[in-house]
């Protein structure tokens, strides 16, 4: 298991030792992550959490997913897709329905971070001096 | 099939549009006695006895009763509220809101009105045109507009609009089949409308912050003082969906301590916790410490961990006065313009009001906290 220690300083939220605990705590308990997920379990706003998992994604201690949601059913996602390879092609069939998608208008997104396997991760709040 | 909000079925201005604004589910029979006790005529008897005392004085005096009508109508309990922090720099003088008790209205905000129970605050009233399709006869599909009215509450540092829900049919070929107004489509914009008329700038409270952190700590985990009763979770992580609603007939008056120890999303928790507890004491011979404990720990990783939609529960002190009973959705997924892409409350008024629930929200808002505040747009989607 590789252990990697990412700060936060960027995000003065996580200054609160407290949020940063609970943060360390959260990211033990599952190994994918979608934005609303952090702010829910943590308290910080969508773009600090959106911003956390762009983070961990350009560390490479993941892959970052589009995931890809019909608008008559946002419950659960239809499709997940790496990020890099953008929206799905159009038409193709709903699996949950098998009716066909003709358009991209009838689609949702977001976004989910799923953490490498043998990756263990501790985050710090550290600001250096500059 | 009756629906729930005012239908414009004519053209008609006058007495006789202010007689069907007055039938229609805008007024409650509570509203229409006010009404009637405020303009000292007779406040005893069914609707349409009230409604026919409050046509003659309207007709005697149309400018006042309009004016009461109108106050009172912004005084009344809504179930749904939005709400938006900053200071406000100007209190827009809009169109005369009178004029909505004898016409349709334009889409416009018309206001200030001076609520009677709400003096800290100045209030506008904004009328949206939503479409809806009945069926006279089985080939006679005829479109409606429904007058559907917004309310904003505006004091020096805050803004919230609140509403009423409603059903209608939205699309020509489903005229039996009655779906929610998708207020998520109007809500918004009207946010945008009043910054401009405001010449201010809002931020979305980030609720997730608020009640999953602050109340939490403050309320959940002072269980010596607060009874806190989870009564719904939405939520959704890992490509699962999580929806777990209690039943409505436990929330009542004058619970005991044993009632709520078993009631709502905690019975689910208890038993996923007896399972496991008795799975560790036959096959491992182990015995849970402190086994009650373990709830609170299924229930957090249900509300908090698992990715927080939405989510309804009951807060009220030792003695059972009741602090807050809503459903929060956090705006958890702004870039999907459904119920979810921006903060909101449904009020349960049955049990509280939406006042109460504002100035308990409020209180617990840190203006000033640029870090509570939410996107509007996740900068990626």
């Amino acid at each position: 298991m590789m252990k990697t220690t990412v700060n936060l300083s960027n995000f003065p939220y996580f200054s609160n030792p407290q949020y940063l605990e609970e943060l360390n705590r959260h990211i033990k308990l599952h190994d994918d992550f979608m934005p609303h997920q952090i702010s829910g379990a943590i308290g910080c706003s969508l773009k600090d959490a959106l911003g956390i998992l762009i983070l961990l994604y350009f560390m490479a201690l993941g892959e970052l997913y589009l995931l890809v949601y019909h608008q008559d059913n946002l419950e659960v996602y239809i499709e997940k897709r790496k990020f890099s390879e953008g929206h799905p092609k159009i038409p193709f069939v709903n699996p949950l329905t098998d009716l066909t998608v003709n358009s991209l208008s009838e689609l949702e997104y977001d976004i989910q971070f799923d953490l490498n396997d043998d990756v263990e991760i501790e985050f710090e709040f550290i600001q250096h001096d500059r | 099939m009756g629906i729930d909000a005012f239908v414009i079925r004519d053209t008609t201005e006058g007495l006789e549009f202010a007689e069907t604004f007055l039938k229609s589910p805008d007024f409650t029979n509570a509203v229409l006695a006010n009404i009637c006790k405020t303009l000292g005529v007779s406040s005893s008897g069914n609707k349409e006895w009230l409604i026919n005392n409050i046509i003659q004085a309207l007709e005697r005096e149309p400018k006042y009763v309009s004016q009461i009508i109108i106050e009172q109508l912004v005084s009344r309990k809504r179930k749904w509220l939005a709400i938006k922090m900053g200071k406000v720099k100007q209190n827009p003088e809009c169109a005369d809101p009178t004029e909505l008790v004898q016409k349709i209205g334009e889409g416009r905000w018309y206001g200030p009105v001076q609520s009677p129970r709400d003096e800290n605050a100045q209030w506008y009233i904004r009328p949206v045109s939503v479409r809806h399709f009945e069926a006279r006869t089985r080939d006679d599909v005829q479109r409606y507009s429904i007058r559907w009215l917004c309310f904003a509450r505006i004091d020096s540092e805050n803004i919230s609009i609140h509403w009423e829900g409603f059903s209608h049919t939205d699309l020509e070929d489903k005229v039996n089949k009655n779906s929610q107004n998708q207020y998520w489509l109007y809500i918004p914009g009207l946010f945008t409308e009043l910054e401009r008329l405001t010449q201010s700038e809002f931020r979305q409270p980030n609720l997730q912050h608020l009640i999953l952190q602050k109340m939490w700590n403050e309320y959940k985990l002072d269980k010596e003082h607060y009874i806190w009763d989870d009564r719904r979770i939405r939520a959704e992580a890992g490509g699962v969906s999580l929806n777990a609603r209690a039943s409505a007939k436990s929330r009542r008056k004058n619970r005991t301590e044993q009632d709520i120890d078993v009631e709502g999303i905690k019975r689910l928790a208890r038993t996923l916790r007896n399972s496991i507890e008795s799975e560790l004491e036959g096959a491992y011979d182990y015995k849970l410490p402190n086994p009650e404990d373990f709830d609170e720990v299924i229930l957090r990783t249900m509300i908090k961990d698992f990715g927080p939609l939405s989510y309804e529960f009951d807060l009220a002190d030792k003695e059972d006065e009741l602090l807050f009973n809503g459903h929060i959705f956090f705006g958890a997924k702004p870039q999907q313009g459904k119920v979810d892409s921006f903060p909101h409350i449904r009020v349960y008024i049955t049990y509280h009001d939406d006042l109460q629930l504002l100035d308990f929200i409020l209180k617990h808002l840190e203006v000033d906290d640029e870090d509570n505040s939410q996107s509007e747009q996740l900068p990626l989607l």
